[in-house]
């Protein structure tokens, strides 16, 4: 199965809603998630013509209108109030997205493409479509917009769960790597600079974290 | 089908952000930071016909932007002229129709409004915000003419804990292993004692942002 070449059509609804369900570990009992709606989105992105067609395949130009991209994924369309992230110069990345272009001409009947409203960067890009399944629905009595993934059945960005794994890895790391460098010449003092860094690299970890949340 | 007409904005982008800054405010969401956006005009079809509750016009949107909470907008009234881009401040995105006619109407009866007729196509000013909150970036709509319309889905999350609390948490296997090395001096020892200083912080500190993280949307 390749991009150029697809074989599947996107995945349906109720497949999609349960990969959120997966991810957000909803509470069992029924009733505790109330579906409003559920809408297959054709999301609109603009591919560099040099671009392997991933996001985060290259660096993305210095800003719309700016000096232009080498390669890469940007969004046609700012989609932040529903739950997906624009890509572009400011994010060139969304967790539990990689785009594969091809996909959109088998999406079903009922599918709705979405208008680019926002301009290719300088260069030379070409329109994309990529499907998405927007779910807006109720829990605890909060209204929350997710969207998934229609290739891969992947929860993108906001919609993902937060791990903690990575944050506590990261600061663990920090601290015996400083730790272990210093300690040869500063020996028990080595702990001050690795207890610094160790809490900066968490609570930056966190924020990085909170950010794709 | 009428003419065509447009709503000169007037609220500006700061304007808009202290609209929704207050809106907010009012709901206990007080940690905000920065609020940014961008203008876009919107392409709204005036509607004649019926209503759930006997309204007689109402306004579709004959674009799609992917939001379904702006397909049929209560529109705060506002001073129409004539569409004409170049009177629009600079940087607006005009949004064109892309859904024909039948397919408004369609939109309309799927939502419960009855189209008779699509009387005036007006270009409506909407700030599309982007609303920063310790990192997490969250978008949300309001109307360019009051600040009246909003949509937007911003949560009450925790804050993310302080860099004192993240530091006094380092500071017990950090701690633990100055003592370790001031009483040893083998490096696999110390080694071994900083891996497991390293393990105790991240157990820790992945306890703690679980917790966090469970009061996060």
């Amino acid at each position: 199965m390749s991009p150029e070449n697809p074989v599947a059509s996107p995945l349906s609804q109720q497949a999609a809603w349960d990969a959120l369900a997966g991810e957000r570990r909803w509470p069992a009992r029924p009733g505790a998630v109330e579906l409003r709606s559920a809408r297959l989105l054709l999301v609109p992105f603009w591919r560099h013509h040099l671009g392997a067609g991933r996001v985060g395949a290259g660096r993305v130009g210095a800003g719309r209108g700016g000096a232009g991209g080498a390669a890469g994924v940007v969004s046609a369309a700012d989609l932040l109030p529903i739950g997906l992230p624009p890509l572009g110069a400011q994010r060139t990345s969304l967790s539990g997205f990689a785009a594969r272009f091809g996909y959109a001409a088998a999406a079903p009947d009922g599918s709705v493409s979405v208008d680019s409203t926002l301009p290719p960067p300088d260069g030379s890009w070409t329109p994309e479509r990529h499907p998405m399944w927007a779910f807006h629905y109720v829990q605890h009595n909060k209204e929350r917009f997710h969207v998934v993934d229609a290739v891969t059945g992947r929860a993108i960005g906001p919609a993902r769960r937060f791990r903690p794994l990575p944050v506590a890895a990261a600061g663990a790391i920090a601290f015996a790597a400083l730790f272990l460098t210093a300690w040869p010449l500063l020996r028990a003092a080595a702990v001050l600079p690795a207890w610094l860094l160790a809490s900066g690299v968490t609570r930056f970890m966190l924020m990085k974290a909170r950010a794709d949340y | 089908m009428g003419g065509h007409a447009m709503a000169i904005p007037v609220l500006d982008r700061g304007s808009s952000a202290d609209r929704m800054r207050n809106h907010l405010r009012r709901r206990a969401i007080t940690r905000v930071g920065m609020i940014e956006g961008d203008l876009y005009m919107l392409p709204y079809w005036r509607a004649a016909g019926q209503g759930p509750e006997g309204e007689t016009t109402f306004h579709l949107l004959a674009a799609e932007l992917g939001d379904a909470r702006l397909h049929r907008a209560n529109l705060v009234p506002a001073n129409l002229k004539p569409f004409d881009p170049t009177g629009l401040p600079a940087g607006a995105r005009v949004v064109e129709p892309s859904l024909s006619e039948a397919q408004v109407a369609a939109r309309g009866a799927a939502l419960g409004w009855r189209v008779e007729r699509l009387e005036e196509l007006i270009h409506y000013p909407f700030w599309l915000l982007r609303i920063v909150d310790q990192g997490r970036i969250e978008g949300g709509w309001i109307d360019g003419i009051e600040g009246k319309v909003i949509l937007h889905n911003l949560k009450v999350p925790r804050p993310l804990p302080r860099l004192a609390a993240l530091a006094g948490i380092w500071s017990v296997p950090a701690l633990a292993l100055a003592i370790v090395s001031l009483l040893v001096e083998s490096p696999a020892l110390v080694a071994g004692a900083a891996i497991a200083a390293a393990a105790t912080g991240s157990i820790l500190t992945a306890a703690l942002a679980a917790r966090h993280a469970d009061q996060w949307p």
